[in-house]
């Protein structure tokens, strides 16, 4: 543990995935507003200016914005000004949107935002004039958690299938690792879609969370069996298991007591890894409009906007959901790495 | 040699199928199917709907489908599409191609920058150019595919040079043989980079590691104490040990590939196999999401058996007993 | 007359940020024609002062420096020294197989080297005359063969022919029987002694195994953690070793009737922290206070026989 604080990328990684899943934890509190909060004639507005200096050139400590003013132009198109008639100042632990702390305590307290006639858009408004920011916190509690989620199935089944075929050998480990073939020989993304087609498109946003789960270990488990199945492979062999072997300890108490321990930091490290691709296919999901769907958000589904290029250009704001799927991408691809680099020091390559 | 190929090959056949039998339990788990949604519609009668049902044999039990579906496949019959209303072998053909060759020039374009990009990263090690190069494969690599999708379609809205999206334009037809390949390659640069920037990624780390793993073996030592000179060492032997393993990966790479362009397909309108089996699925249409899946698979087998054949005429280990 | 000299070999290896001495101060000299052995125990520096020869040691890891590096009295230019490979020192190594380039034929393999000793076309000639000296019958079917095709007793002959091909002078054998069974390993050993005759070469022999050692080497150096502590003729160190590792070594070896299987106790000193004095000095069984504090040097206790020990008679 400690090495990993050593570990430069490690650290990196963790600080990263410590702030974005504390924000997915206290969403409510950090979040501005409700992800549900809408004001429609607000309709895809910029991100708020944030201001030190009124319009007199006064300094103010703390920064604050003006209210937006919306306006058609001749193309029938919104056009935002800035009302600079009254200042709102950024207060912190102010009173908003009503939500539930940890989804059980009633608050309405949040970190930071504006008084309720002006709102604040860190990172611009959606087509419904929710806020971007708010969104997106939120939406980091269904993209960082299913990850998290279907990485434990996946390890529980990739340990059993894998573990029982790298022990016993012989036929149970040929039929098992037939069976993983034939699962990775299906490409991950028609497996996916074809598996989510079995099911209804609506049904639901708790049934579709855990669908999306099930579907995600299915695809998974594959690859992470074989791992553990090698790393079983090459560990039957060794001296200690031969010797607890000839002492005559059962299969099972060799199993548990002896092998496992021993694959824990080579499944840890191939875990980490895997936990990308899951936020990945949920994401993939949710922006075809097969995951997660409105109002709950998403990373996925918050791009889905971005799907008719012309909204880029006139809102380009869209694609920061995008920017949080990479940084969480990155940051457990780097945890992987440094895990790696610190229990297997052999590999010296990056 | 050819014993070799045979094995593999009559491995995956047995695969194929009992692929092909969880799928259409799977799909046939929900009670709802595509009727459903198709009686909503006034303008299909009952009377058709029954047609269909008795067609197909939709009402007797899942495996009696399924038998008689495997039936019609060996028949190279795919059954029919409810929702384009053509049989499924029409609409997988055109868009097997197109995916084809999206693959291939993705494939194509991946190679020729990677292999190159992981050769100065090894032989330069820990020196300016490799520090730059394995940093930015680290960061490509984490980049989601439908985000750099997103991101260079925009750039190229803004740019105003490249078609964004779809595969052919609007005048194709009446274009000469020699404008329609330039616009068919105009229409696949965005696709090809968005799938190729990843893969080439990856591909540039595997050959670096790979380089550096065999420039420390003990006959890379050997032939330097023979005097042969550095580059020979390098360019020679070293890259024809490092090559070998990436072989396999070329086969797999084409599975990688594929799966991944299902993806950027839908994000950039390449009417592809993976475009199809996106609005299959939303139409729930079972024959054409079954056939999408069994073509797709096939094609990954088939990757797969080329990277064996290819490692086998390869690696003289294999190769000469 | 010296084929190489070399006085004053300094070898530190990098370990995290800082540098090891791995070799200090060794002083190492062959004859023309003459079979040099180097015996000590693993991690003793046999094998990293022989790669140093020809500056074969990863570069950024290592750092080399001596006083002195001559070949045939002649002074030798830092920079000249990877030019030696091949051309005047060639090496053969522990297991034969891993150290031949699984995807090339023999014939491919011993060409190119062929082409690195003369500047001349290469002809099958050659080839085959060269086989024919490291003792190969079936010596077509070898040629067309891929290494991993070979037994391991064929191996190293090829090895040897590899070694041979660029006309060095002097050949390092490093370990060259180990990895080999037991019925091949007088062959090689044969072998070794027949291309020292038949063409003068130096050949430094490095091995762990003492018998062999003194079945073909001339003179005998023992190695102790990073530097030499006896040298005198092969009958010598058999008969009249001076140094109590040598004794104990030469204690070690199994011998016919005898059931006790002894060793040294102790185990040999961690690189990156040597003691001050003698570095034998916490295993030794004749130990002096002495010995604690200074290192001894050395020196010429008889004619033709160099021993750092304090204690000059046990």
């Amino acid at each position: 543990m400690k090495e990993l604080f050593r570990h430069r990328r490690g650290l990196i990684a963790v600080i990263i995935l410590f702030f974005l899943y504390l924000g997915a934890i206290f969403a409510g509190f950090i979040s501005p507003y409700h992800y549900r909060s809408e004001k429609r004639i607000l309709s895809y507005a910029p991100p708020s200016k944030i201001n030190f200096f009124d319009s007199k050139g006064d300094f103010h400590f703390r920064p604050f914005i003006y209210k937006y003013k919306m306006s058609l132009d001749q193309n029938r198109r919104r056009v935002y000004e800035e009302d600079k008639s009254r200042a709102y100042p950024i207060e912190l632990f102010i009173r908003g949107d009503n939500y539930k702390l940890l989804g059980l305590f009633p608050a309405d307290i949040h970190l930071f935002g504006v008084a309720a006639e002006a709102k604040l858009y860190l990172f611009g408004a959606d087509s419904r004039g929710r806020d971007l920011l708010s969104r997106i916190i939120y939406g980091g509690r269904v993209s960082l958690s299913i990850g998290l989620i279907a990485v434990v199935i996946t390890f529980f089944i990739g340990l059993i299938v894998g573990g029982t075929a790298g022990y016993f050998g012989g036929k149970i480990d040929n039929i098992l690792m037939r069976l993983c073939e034939m699962v990775m020989l299906v490409p991950g993304f028609y497996l996916l879609l074809a598996l989510r087609s079995s099911f209804p498109p609506e049904i639901g946003t708790v049934k579709i969370y855990f669908l999306i789960i099930t579907i995600l270990s299915f695809i998974g488990w594959a690859s992470l069996a074989r791992v553990i199945r090698g790393i079983v492979l090459g560990l039957r062999e060794k001296e200690y298991i031969l010797a607890a072997r000839s002492v005559g300890l059962s299969s099972f108490k060799i199993i548990t007591k002896h092998i496992l321990p021993n694959t824990s930091s080579y499944t840890i490290i191939a875990l980490t890894l895997s936990i990308p691709s899951y936020i990945l296919g949920e994401s993939a999901l949710s922006l075809l409009g097969l995951g997660i769907q409105d109002p709950v958000p998403s990373w996925g589904n918050l791009l889905k906007d971005a799907m008719a290029i012309v909204q880029i250009k006139l809102h380009p704001w869209i694609l920061i959901p995008g920017l949080f799927i990479f940084l969480a991408v990155v940051a457990f691809n780097m945890l992987g790495d440094a895990l790696r680099d610190i229990y297997d020091p052999k590999r010296k390559i990056i | 040699m050819l014993i070799y190929i045979l094995k593999r090959f009559l491995i995956a056949l047995p695969l194929i199928l009992v692929i092909s039998l969880v799928a259409f339990l799977f799909i046939n788990l929900t009670p709802g199917n595509f009727f459903n949604q198709m009686r909503l519609n006034p303008q299909i009668s009952e009377e058709t709907i029954e047609k269909y049902i008795e067609l197909y044999q939709l009402d007797k039990p899942v495996l009696m489908q399924y038998f008689a579906w495997l039936k019609r496949i060996i028949h190279l019959d795919f059954g029919y599409s409810f929702a384009y209303n053509i049989p499924v072998a029409k609409v997988l053909g055109t868009r097997v191609l197109n995916t084809l060759l999206l693959t291939l020039s993705s494939l194509f374009f991946t190679w020729l920058v990677a292999l190159p990009l992981g050769i100065v990263a090894a032989v330069k090690v820990d020196r300016a150019w490799d520090r730059l190069i394995s940093f930015l494969s680290y960061v490509l690599l984490s980049i989601p595919t439908f985000f750099m999708a997103f991101l260079l379609l925009y750039f190229a809205y803004l740019a105003g040079i490249l078609p964004l999206g779809g595969m052919v334009s609007a005048n194709f037809t009446e274009l000469s043989l020699f404008f329609k390949i330039l616009d068919l390659f105009k229409h696949l640069i965005i696709p090809t980079l968005v799938i190729s920037l990843g893969a080439i990624a990856s591909l540039v780390r595997i050959m670096r590691g790979n380089l550096l793993e065999v420039l420390r073996s003990n006959y890379i030592l050997a032939l330097r104490a023979r005097g042969i000179s550095e580059k020979r060492v390098t360019y020679v032997h070293a890259l024809r040990s490092a090559i070998n393993p990436l072989i396999t990966i070329f086969g797999y790479q084409i599975s990688g590939l594929l799966s991944g362009a299902a993806l950027t397909e839908i994000i950039c309108n390449w009417p592809g196999l993976g475009s199809l089996m996106l609005s299959a699925v939303r139409s729930q249409d079972i024959y054409l999401v079954m056939g999408s899946m069994l073509v797709s698979s096939v094609m990954l087998i088939g990757g797969n058996l080329i990277a064996d054949i290819l490692l086998g005429f390869a690696d003289p280990r294999i190769r000469v007993k | 007359m010296k084929s190489l000299e070399i006085k004053g070999l300094n070898i530190d290896f990098k370990k995290r940020n800082s540098f090891i001495s791995v070799v200090q101060g060794l002083d190492l000299d062959i004859l023309e024609s003459e079979i040099v052995g180097i015996a000590g125990e693993s991690g003793s520096g046999k094998t990293v002062s022989t790669l140093a020869l020809a500056d074969l040691l990863p570069e950024g890891n290592s750092r080399i420096s001596y006083k002195s590096y001559k070949i045939k009295s002649n002074n030798v230019d830092r920079k000249q020294i990877p030019y030696f490979r091949g051309r005047l020192i060639s090496y053969i190594f522990q297991d034969p197989i891993p150290s031949l380039d699984p995807m090339f034929t023999i014939r491919y393999q011993l060409k190119e080297i062929l082409k690195v000793g003369s500047r001349k076309e290469v002809d099958d000639k050659m080839i085959d005359k060269l086989l024919l000296d490291v003792g190969l019958k079936d010596r077509e079917r070898v040629l067309s063969s891929y290494p991993h095709q070979l037994s391991g007793g064929m191996a190293q002959r090829v090895a040897i022919a590899f070694a041979l091909g660029s006309n060095s002078k002097i050949l390092v054998a490093d370990e060259p029987t180990t990895a080999l069974d037991a019925h091949i390993k007088k062959g090689i050993l044969d072998l070794l002694k027949k291309i020292r005759d038949q063409r003068g070469l130096s050949i430094f022999f490095i091995s762990h195994d003492l018998e062999q050692t003194f079945y073909i080497a001339d003179r005998v150096y023992i190695f102790y953690a990073g530097s030499v502590v006896e040298y005198a003729k092969s009958s010598v160190i058999k008969e009249k070793p001076l140094h109590p590792y040598t004794r104990a070594l030469l204690d070690c070896i199994p011998k016919r009737g005898v059931d006790e299987l002894k060793q040294i106790r102790g185990k040999s000193p961690d690189f990156g922290d040597l003691p001050k004095g003698c570095l034998f000095y916490p295993r030794c069984t004749f130990a002096m206070d002495i010995c604690q504090k200074k290192r001894p040097p050395l020196i010429e206790v008889k004619k033709g026989h160099f021993l750092r020990c304090f204690k000059e008679k046990i």
